[in-house]
């Protein structure tokens, strides 16, 4: 399944980027995650892309004796440049995403177990350009579960939210 | 009350058509939101606004003040600044995505995802649904 998410993202990313003519751009960010929400542990984040396209990914995690967890994300966002907003400027972009998640966890006498998840849906993120490159932004991937209709109904979702400060170079 | 306001909802959802929506997002003027969010529970955020400002209760944790962007006639994303108070009162960052279909006398039919994140570590996400007024 997960190899089937990267082929998708794979030939949807290419799609968009020969029909698009604009400037490259890198980003990178770092921040904190609601896969570790509660704890102040940083996660990585890189953007490539241009002024209307951008491929997203982060990678976060912890690890002790006892336990572990990994997650990443990957996605792909139309951007466009709303509007000004204090000092700077707000980019928002729209877009599909997928989140792949790895648990561990070693009891006492036991082996290690490990599971692992994947969800993917819609995604958006903002990005509040303050001082020239740099930034602020807030990325969210609602994970859909089509199996459960009253999820959705009750405005549910499986939901992964990225703070990042970064640079866009 | 919350079965009353999901009641007007199921009756505007039925009844709206944005094929006919009267008017497309307007970025002056007065405005005010009123919206459930997850599972129903109402109200979740309830919003002043003016122009293209809105302050409030953004969502069920978060207060602060959000400026908003249409991309479309009927489509918009904000940003927004403001303090967390679950848990510990933090500075955070909340953004949204979101719809409005006006549909008679400066109402509406507006509905939000949105997401914030609070320095402390906090974060949250879901949908809003509710009634807009001169939005």
């Amino acid at each position: 399944m997960l190899y089937q998410f990267i082929r998708y993202v794979f030939v949807f990313v290419f799609i968009l980027i020969f029909r698009v003519e604009s400037n490259a751009a890198t980003k990178f960010g770092t921040g904190i995650t609601s896969a570790t929400g509660g704890r102040l542990v940083p996660s990585l984040n890189l953007g490539f892309g241009t002024d209307s396209f951008e491929l997203l990914v982060s990678s976060s995690g912890v690890s002790s004796s006892i336990y572990s967890s990994s997650t990443y994300t990957l996605g792909a966002f139309w951007t466009w440049n709303a509007g000004d907003f204090i000092f700077g400027k707000i980019i928002s972009g729209f877009g599909l995403e997928g989140l792949y998640a790895v648990h561990s966890f070693k009891d006492i006498g036991s082996a290690k177990e490990k599971k692992s998840e994947f969800y993917m849906g819609p995604a958006f993120f903002s990005q509040w350009q303050f001082l020239g490159p740099f930034y602020f932004a807030v990325e969210a991937i609602y994970g859909i579960n089509l199996n459960n209709l009253g999820d959705i109904i009750a405005l549910n979702a499986r939901d992964h939210i990225n703070l990042i400060f970064g640079v866009r170079l | 009350m919350t079965r009353l306001i999901i009641y007007i909802l199921l009756i505007i959802v039925t009844f709206v058509n944005p094929t006919k929506a009267v008017g497309k997002i307007k970025t002056t003027g007065f405005k005010a939101y009123a919206a459930a969010g997850q599972n129903l529970i109402f109200p979740y955020s309830i919003r002043l606004g003016w122009n293209d400002w809105e302050v409030g209760r953004l969502s069920s944790n978060f207060i602060g003040a959000s400026k908003y962007f249409p991309f479309g006639d009927y489509t918009y994303s904000s940003f927004a600044l403001g303090v967390g108070y679950k848990g510990f009162s933090s500075l955070g960052i909340q953004v949204a995505m979101g719809f409005n279909w006006t549909i008679f006398w400066d109402l509406g039919l507006r509905g939000e995802i949105i997401a914030n994140a609070v320095i402390n570590g906090e974060f949250l996400s879901h949908g809003l649904l509710g009634v807009s007024y001169g939005f």
